[in-house]
């Protein structure tokens, strides 16, 4: 089993302070390398607050956010969800051609939602 | 009840129906394919609003509950009243959906059907049980999936980098992220400009240096800079695909993730798959696990339950006396809770304390930054199980009383100098994009 550790952070895309980015990396534990590093694999645009102050703009900006990390997420993950399940043949450094089954056994997200 | 927005719907079924399918009501339907049965099919054609009156199982297809043709039953597996196989060998012939969602009863011949593209789906019906699949199914309906493109051409793998040596790439990874987000142009400029500089006073009277001779203006600095970077995206097939969500498209830039892990695997140093990884590369490890009278497993620790010493009757009566000797022996061997072991995982006790705990929680799968972390004082054990269980044992512990007892050597420990219990975790810097492409 390949286990696989997911994180997405808000980062500053620009001097200017105002715009943001959420970059998503990816951390493979088999691979002990300096103590594992990580791998960015995407960038999901940031969806900024809601203009107005009422609950369902809030709530709005909330659903859009909630939705677009999960597509982005499952744009990203498409290929290793379906490895996941039967495993892929590939070459492994030391180990010769295996059969790792990629799995994901964390997700941390900083995001309100 | 009529709900017309699909986060609505959401919530009034997390809220109110959490046992059932969040699946159903949506208007974004699964995959048609998956509908195996005329009615079902019919019944996502016909785009209306599903209605769900409640969580009790409908007596017949025509009370309320019945969805478009397709029978919710409750949970206990019993199949509908008026299921033709109810009332004959006691089990229905067809696939009837239970309140959960799920697909339920014999899925034969009954339920076997051409597809739209005239080819069978019966080999769809294993992926129609599982609800992972049908989540997956779910995000593969939308339209994002078959709309991406990469970001750069891919000619431009085969440029030449100029970016050949440790320096060069240095001066490069820092123009692309100081301040924590890269330089303007114009201070990209200004960064050759200094380092023409800098190598001018130190090769006075020689040869020019490695930046100078590379780049002999400072604006060839900056198109070479843009050149590796498009090759790196097309090397790292770098993807693009908008996802349009109501009335606004996100631009979305991603990589494969499975694409990224075959790489990282294959150009790897050190890679492990856990203490059971002779055994998994054996391709017959089952015969080989422990048995009663068999040493301990190599993980089977102090500190989680355990002893030293080795399986006791004691075990087993106090896991009820239902286990004997090798259910006792599994239990033992498996991982100290369910689910996935990090630890194991990486083949490293240590990190098993990523989150400065003893892997008493989720602390251990969920990594912590360091500022997070409680910092455990010296005579805390933190350093994983195999440094504690040798201090232990050095400092005539209970374990150290008992006949020593060598556990199976069942991996390899790898290098010296990789040590896994005092190897630092690291984790992203917070709030800056990364130089990790270089």
């Amino acid at each position: 089993m390949t286990a696989v550790q997911l994180q997405a952070d808000e980062a500053l895309a620009s001097l200017s302070g105002t715009h943001h980015i959420f970059p998503v990396r990816v951390k493979y534990v088999n691979v002990l390398d300096g103590g594992g590093a990580w791998v960015t694999i995407g960038y999901i645009e940031h969806v900024a607050k809601a203009e107005k102050s009422s609950a369902a703009a809030r709530l709005e900006v909330s659903d859009i956010r909630n939705d677009l990390l999960q597509r982005c997420l499952a744009m990203a993950l498409q290929k290793l969800i379906a490895a996941s399940a039967t495993g892929v043949t590939a070459e492994v450094a030391g180990h010769g051609v295996t059969r790792p089954v990629p799995r994901i056994v964390g997700l941390v997200v900083d995001q309100v939602e | 009840m009529k709900l017309t927005c699909d986060a609505h719907r959401g919530r009034h079924m997390e809220a109110s129906h959490a046992s059932l399918n969040r699946l159903v009501g949506t208007s974004v339907e699964p995959s048609r394919r998956h509908l195996s049965f005329a009615a079902a099919a019919a019944a996502a054609a016909s785009g209306e609003t599903i209605f769900i009156a409640s969580d009790t199982p409908p007596v017949g297809a025509g009370d309320v509950g019945a969805v478009h043709g397709i029978q919710l039953v409750d949970d206990d597996e019993q199949p509908p009243a008026d299921t033709p196989a109810a009332g004959g060998a006691g089990r229905p012939t067809g696939p009837y959906v239970g309140a959960d969602g799920m697909e339920r009863g014999r899925i034969g011949a009954g339920g076997a059907r051409l597809s739209e593209t005239g080819g069978n789906d019966n080999h769809m019906v294993a992926e129609y049980v599982s609800i992972a699949a049908r989540i997956r199914e779910y995000y593969n309906d939308f339209p994002e999936v078959s709309q991406a493109v990469p970001v750069v051409d891919r000619a431009c793998i085969d440029r030449k980098s100029r970016f050949s040596t440790k320096a060069l790439r240095r001066a490069l990874a820092f123009y692309l992220t100081a301040g924590g987000c890269g330089m303007s142009e114009r201070d990209h400029l200004a960064l050759a400009h200094v380092i023409f500089d800098i190598e001018a006073a130190a090769t006075v009277g020689s040869t020019v240096g490695p930046f100078t001779a590379t780049f002999p203006a400072a604006n060839s600095f900056l198109t070479k800079t843009k050149h590796e970077q498009r090759r790196v995206l097309a090397l790292r097939q770098w993807m693009h695909v908008p996802i349009k969500m109501e009335d606004r498209t996100f631009s979305f830039y991603f990589r494969d993730a499975l694409d990224a892990c075959l790489e990282a695997l294959k150009t790897a140093t050190v890679v492990s798959f856990g203490p059971d990884e002779r055994l998994a590369l054996d391709g017959d490890g089952m015969p080989r696990l422990p048995r009663g009278d068999s040493h301990p497993p190599a993980w089977g620790a102090e500190g989680q339950g355990e002893r030293a010493g080795g399986p006791s009757i004691s075990d087993g009566a106090t896991a009820g006396g239902t286990f004997n000797g090798s259910e006792a022996d599994v239990r033992r061997g498996s991982p100290p809770r369910s689910g996935v072991d990090p630890g194991a995982a990486s083949g490293s006790r240590g990190s098993l304390v990523l989150g400065g705990t003893e892997g008493e929680s989720d602390d251990d799968i969920m990594p912590v930054p360091r500022s997070r972390r409680s910092i455990p004082s010296p005579g805390n054990n933190c350093t994983g199980t195999a440094a504690r269980s040798d201090r232990e044992t050095a400092e005539g512990s209970p374990a150290a009383s008992n006949p020593p007892v060598e556990p199976p050597e069942r991996f390899e420990h790898p290098p010296a100098t990789l040590r896994p219990s005092v190897r630092r975790q690291h984790w992203p810097r917070r709030g800056t994009l990364d130089s990790d492409l270089y």
